[in-house]
């Protein structure tokens, strides 16, 4: 079974928003909210400030804290580790919302939670996310965990360091990022 | 979590009034739509046309509505990805806010007041008008100033068939044109539209005032970040620390202004060091012995002074570069109108450019070639297109054919292209003739052209004033007739040259058909041109058969294009190529690398580039610098909701001492003023330390006042309003941009915009 | 900047309406545990309470219905379909609607009260209890710690008997002032915890602190303070339902 996953070199990363842009369009994503965004971290580096351009999405938790708040099982986690939901059973309760510690969910103005889904539809035709395909600096990697001579594996194995937000949490995101501007990891609250 | 947070006294508010349903809501069986990747998806090649850089794109059309562009991925210069605004280029297609019927003017120019009219209407009123025109003051009279994808029907076609000279683009002497002119004088050759710059192979990269990472254009990034991963150094010369100053290796925080004290140290550097290529110097150059007595003064103690940046780092970066060579490349930025010396600038950086031998081999620049192509056979022009391409011969004698009169801004500078900000003065002085029709494509005059009052002044003064547009931009406002453009999706275009390593001929076709009653700018060309009794140059029926015949000219066909996209052909990118071929590239007047210019001595200009400095900002004031946002396009993209909501509006940038001084933070209002009382805004504060003390930094492009811009409008300042003044480059007829002053005056209220909620339903994709 | 209106992207999803729910389901909790404690203690005349609690109870589902922006695709249907225990909001919409049941039943003595009276009392403390599960799940959500799973009860125990004093003329008078005073210590207990936590608890209760401070102190001292009256029910049950409430809100909008 495949384990997908995905990696942001942050060195690479210019901040650009292509990834965001290509995410509306092909989930149709309504305006007002979105699945995916950018923030910009600047801080205070050795000789100049440090600016951290970090693109933020649903992770793909390992253990997503997302999916046992939810009563209806309208957010399920797949075999293959992507962490998806089905509207027709979703009551909007916002449960998995407030669980979320990356705050990746939002609501959809059709009434229901919504959030990215590594473009599953994409994932069946053997094509990669959107925001991995348009992505102008290749910054994006997607890839099988399992699959040991991958690509994602191999921008894994050489990154300078990989990190994942918050992992005291112990959610193990399935977002790497890879080569973190600072020498200490993450920028911001982290 | 600070952010999301609403104070308490907030919450208890809206909880007392929390029964307002959202509407939003829909019964159950209706809700689930069906995803568009679902249905039945064509998909066809086409080319992007939300800037300038023509990407070859993949259209993919659902249920008679485009959902979805990507990058081709089998174009050489796209690969499959695409920037932000190509991605969100659908948000235009469907922005119900575009330009939908023909319009005519009621009431008076700027007010807004139109009535909806027929497009046989419309162009015989702009017909009558124009012929009545050329009758009292000759076809010269009316100008063309043009932008975007459709524009060659008006500026390379319609105007030279009907005889003005007077074509002018923003896009030239408000962009390239110092670049442009310096390279035609240096190296005998354009830079052109997409620098040819070798990233990939450059080991050692040093960027003036390049913000790539902020322009997101594709192939360059994507090559830019290549390099980048390939272990490239990367030196960044810049005011403010911007995306691509993040990602150095060093960031030299400049002086504005003094970028040539900078080139010409290093330069006296790379000479007195023995750094430079002495074989390429003597093979492929001419003039060093006067360039190496010219810089003997220009140590880096002298730059040192000048520029603020120690003359040690200046010696270093030299000697990196020379260590480097000729992998060691300084890319030209596009936008070079900055301080009205620029083409010497440029000339400057072309130079050092050739010191490290990179001009024509890998990791420098490669030589662009155009794609050959045949001319559709109509009978000739009376006259020849003015030179108003990016890539147009920039400089040489200037024929005009009897009969016609020379173009208005001509002996104001030295270079053969057009400046658009010179032939605004035409419109209200009559000198040295009158100009007296406009017809504006896609150019939005008030964020094109500084001083913007003078504008507004000469449109007053017009006796015609015609504007194409798919957005009803401010400068429509003015116009007595608006006509509505059809998106770069809805049509055709002329065929796409691109230079390229191997240079390309793309397609633009339409996905779906024009909306409401937008029109293609080639129908609207040939319309006018058969009521302007031009019939003669248009002698195609449709663009389809004047495609074909352009197509069938070199042996392709437009059936085969349709389904490809793009044509590639056989390119001479390196010097070695051109060697064995022995033909010469340079076509300069000595053939060679001109580092010393004969032709500018002649013409009474420096012939070495010389280090003049340029106005401090006035007591309180900053130098007003500006750029881009990677997700728009100009003043272009602001209303596209896609894009808009990545980046809604602009802020200035100011150091925190200065903005302890004066008292304000970030996330506050304030206004910008310049000396000559131009007041913009209100726009939100950004303190940062990643921008110089004597400088604020605007992004270019927002600032929309125009009401029918729903989205767009009253967000953030204008940075072309705050331009009133510009310097003239005398050699490349640039307009200067960077010698405009503004002080930060606090207290503007924070603008209210319509929650985008409310927008959403006819926004929905 | 690139960033989504440069702002975060996930507004809160719990405000308004769900406030409301978050004071309706501790009375109705309260309200039936009341009414199961004093059946099972033999003391009878509770029908009252027994019907208040339905009614809160009624109130409450309608409150989470109206605030669903799912309201009218009626997905609400997938809560009673299925049990996941792993969902605090699961056990909630079982115990609600168990809760709604039992009480009716009992108040129209329909069925054995033997046997619906402790089901009531489980039930109601399932009630009084899944809100604070609902909010200590949360890892990322350091201002709800675990401590929060026993104030929330605690507070919604003290809503359902200031509401008995005061508007049903209860006489509790031995219960309330232990339930108000182990409310107002538990709420000063429960930033003293966070304060000791780690950085992220400790940045929670700041970010509280800063905005609201006041009115959390000034909830936390009603309640004490509801505990000190006993010779005025009324005053002290108002007390009691004003802390209660200002505290449960607090909670809810700033641990979000």
């Amino acid at each position: 079974m495949a384990r997908y996953a995905m990696a942001i070199d942050l060195e690479a990363c210019v901040g650009c928003a292509a990834c965001a842009v290509a995410c509306v369009t092909e989930n149709q994503v309504p305006p007002g909210v979105t699945r995916l965004w950018i923030r910009e971290i600047e801080e205070e580096g050795p000789s100049r400030p440090q600016v951290e351009f970090r693109p933020e999405q649903c992770y793909h938790c390992e253990n997503p804290p997302c999916v046992p708040v939810c009563p209806t099982g309208a957010t399920y986690q797949r075999q293959d580790g992507l962490v998806l939901l089905n509207p027709t059973k979703c009551i909007a309760c916002g449960a998995c919302v407030v669980a979320c510690p990356y705050d990746s969910r939002f609501l959809h103005p059709d009434g229901h939670v919504d959030k990215c889904t590594f473009c599953a539809h994409r994932l069946e035709a053997g094509r990669d996310p959107a925001c991995v395909e348009t992505c102008p600096t290749g910054a994006r990697v997607f890839g099988d965990l399992e699959d040991e001579e991958g690509r994602l594996r191999a921008a894994l194995a050489s990154a300078r360091r990989v990190d994942v937000r918050k992992p005291h949490l112990g959610t193990e995101p399935r977002l790497f990022y890879l080569n973190a501007p600072r020498a200490t990891g993450l920028g911001g609250e982290e | 979590m600070k952010l999301k947070r609403r104070t308490f006294i907030q919450l208890a508010a809206a909880t007392l009034g929390a029964f307002g349903l959202r509407a939003e809501a829909k019964p159950f069986f209706l809700e689930r739509r069906r995803p568009w990747y679902r249905g039945e998806v064509t998909t066809l090649p086409s080319t992007c046309d939300q800037c300038f850089w023509k990407c070859s794109i993949l259209v993919r059309v659902e249920g008679g509505r485009v959902r979805k562009l990507e990058g081709h991925p089998e174009n050489p210069r796209t690969r499959g990805r695409l920037c932000p605004r190509g991605q969100g280029g659908l948000g235009q297609l469907y922005d119900p806010d575009r330009l939908k019927y023909p319009l005519l003017r009621t009431g008076e120019r700027g007010e807004g007041k139109f009535k909806k009219a027929s497009w046989e209407e419309a162009l015989d009123f702009i017909a009558e008008r124009m012929l009545a025109l050329k009758e009292r003051y000759g076809p010269e009279t009316i100008a063309f100033f043009t932008h975007g994808g459709g524009e060659s029907w008006f500026s390379e076609y319609l105007a030279a068939a009907w005889g003005s000279p007077n074509v002018a683009k923003p896009a030239v002497s408000v962009c390239v044109a110092p670049r442009e002119t310096a390279s035609q004088w240096t190296f005998g050759r354009p830079v052109g539209g997409h620098a040819p710059v070798d990233w990939t192979n450059a080991r050692y990269i040093v960027l003036i005032g390049h913000h790539i990472g902020e322009d997101t254009h594709n192939t360059q990034l994507q090559d830019f970040a290549q390099a980048l991963r390939r272990g490239a150094k990367l030196v960044v010369v810049d005011p403010r620390l911007s995306t691509a100053a993040a990602k150095a290796h060093r960031w030299l925080a400049i002086k504005p202004g003094t970028d040539l004290a900078l080139l010409l140290a290093w330069i006296h550097v790379l000479i007195k060091e023995d750094l430079y290529d002495a074989d390429y110097v003597a093979r492929y150059t001419t003039g060093f012995e006067a360039l190496r007595a010219h810089v003997e003064p220009f140590t880096p103690e002298w730059a040192a002074e000048i520029t603020e940046i120690p003359a040690d780092t200046i010696r270093q970066v030299a000697r990196e570069l020379g260590a480097h060579r000729p992998r060691a490349v300084l890319p030209p930025s596009r936008h070079t109108v900055w301080y009205g010396d620029d083409t010497q600038r440029m000339r400057a950086l072309f130079i050092l450019n050739a010191l490290l031998g990179n001009y024509g081999r890998e990791g420098g620049f490669y030589l662009a070639k155009a794609p050959y192509l045949e001319k559709y056979p109509h009978p000739p022009f009376p006259l020849e297109p003015a030179a108003g391409g990016c890539g147009g011969a920039s400089a040489g004698k200037e024929e005009v054919p009897e009969g016609f009169r020379p173009r208005a801004d001509k002996g104001k500078f030295f270079a053969k292209s057009t400046a658009i900000q010179e032939l605004i003065e035409p419109m209200l002085t009559g000198e040295p003739y009158p100009i007296k029709g406009l017809f504006a494509y896609g150019t939005n005059l008030f964020a094109a052209i500084p001083n913007v009052p003078r504008t507004k002044k000469a449109l007053e003064a017009l006796e015609l004033f015609v504007a194409v547009d798919v957005l009803p931009q401010e400068y429509t406002l003015w116009a007595d007739v608006v006509l509505p453009d059809a998106t770069y999706l809805e049509r055709y275009d002329d065929l796409i040259a691109i230079a390229y390593k191997d240079p390309l001929i793309q397609l633009r076709q339409p996905a779906v058909e024009p909306l409401w009653e937008a029109r293609p700018a080639w129908w609207i060309a040939r319309e006018l041109g058969i009521r302007l009794g031009l019939s003669r140059f248009f002698p195609w029926k449709d663009v389809e058969e004047y495609l074909e015949a352009r197509l069938s000219a070199i042996g392709q066909s437009l059936e085969a294009l349709k389904e490809k996209g793009f044509i590639q052909q056989r390119g001479r990118p390196w010097l070695s190529s051109w060697e064995r071929w022995r033909q010469n590239p340079f076509k300069t007047p000595s053939g060679k690398i001109e580092l010393y210019s004969e032709t500018f001595a002649e013409a009474g200009l420096d012939p070495l580039p010389r280090y003049t400095p340029h106005p401090e900002p006035p007591p309180g004031h900053y130098r007003l610098l500006y750029g881009r946002s990677p997700v728009h396009s100009f003043s272009k993209t602001q209303n596209n909701w896609i894009l808009l909501e990545m980046d809604p509006e602009n802020e200035v940038w100011i150091h925190p001492d200065e903005a302890e001084r004066l008292g304000v933070e970030t996330g506050q209002y304030v206004w910008l003023e310049n000396p000559d009382g131009v007041r913009e805004g209100p726009v939100r504060v950004w303190v940062t330390r990643r921008i110089r003390r004597d400088c604020v930094y605007l992004v270019h492009g927002f600032g929309h006042r125009a009401p029918g811009l729903r989205l767009a409008r009253g967000r953030g300042a204008s940075d072309t309003a705050l331009q009133t003044r510009y310097d003239l480059d005398p050699i490349s007829g640039g307009a200067g941009l960077r010698n405009n002053f503004v002080r930060l005056v606090p207290g503007a209220p924070r603008p209210q915009h319509p929650p985008i909620g409310r927008l959403a339903r006819e926004r929905r994709l | 900047m690139t960033s989504f209106y440069g702002i975060h992207p996930s507004a809160e999803v719990w405000h308004g309406l769900t406030l409301l729910h978050f004071f309706l389901v501790g009375l109705a909790g309260g309200s039936a545990f009341l009414a199961a404690l004093s059946r099972l203690r033999g003391e009878g005349a509770s029908r009252n309470l027994l019907l208040f609690a339905a009614l809160f109870v009624a109130l409450d589902l309608a409150v989470l219905w109206l605030e669903s922006p799912a309201r009218f695709r009626f997905t609400h249907v997938w809560l009673f379909a299925t049990f996941r225990p792993a969902s605090a909001i699961s056990w909630g919409a079982w115990g609600l609607l168990l809760t709604l049941l039992l009480s009716l039943a009992l108040a129209f003595r329909k069925g054995p009260e033997r046997i619906l009276v402790p089901l009531l009392f489980a039930s109601s403390l399932v009630v009084l209890a899944y809100p604070g599960m609902l909010l200590s799940e949360n890892p990322g959500r350091p201002l709800w710690d675990g401590f929060v799973t026993g104030l929330m009860p605690l507070t919604g125990l003290a809503l359902a008997v200031a509401f008995w004093l005061v508007f049903l003329r209860g006489s509790l008078p031995r219960l309330a002032p232990p339930v108000f005073l182990t409310a107002g210590v538990a709420a000063l207990l429960y930033p003293w915890g966070l304060l000791h936590g780690d950085a992220g608890e400790r940045a929670a209760w700041a970010g509280l602190w800063q905005d609201a401070g006041l009115f959390y102190l000034a909830a936390a001292l009603l309640l004490l303070l509801a505990g000190f009256f006993r010779r005025r029910p009324e005053l002290a049950g108002g007390l009691a339902l004003l802390g209660s409430t200002l505290l449960r809100s607090l909670i809810v909008v700033f641990g979000q």
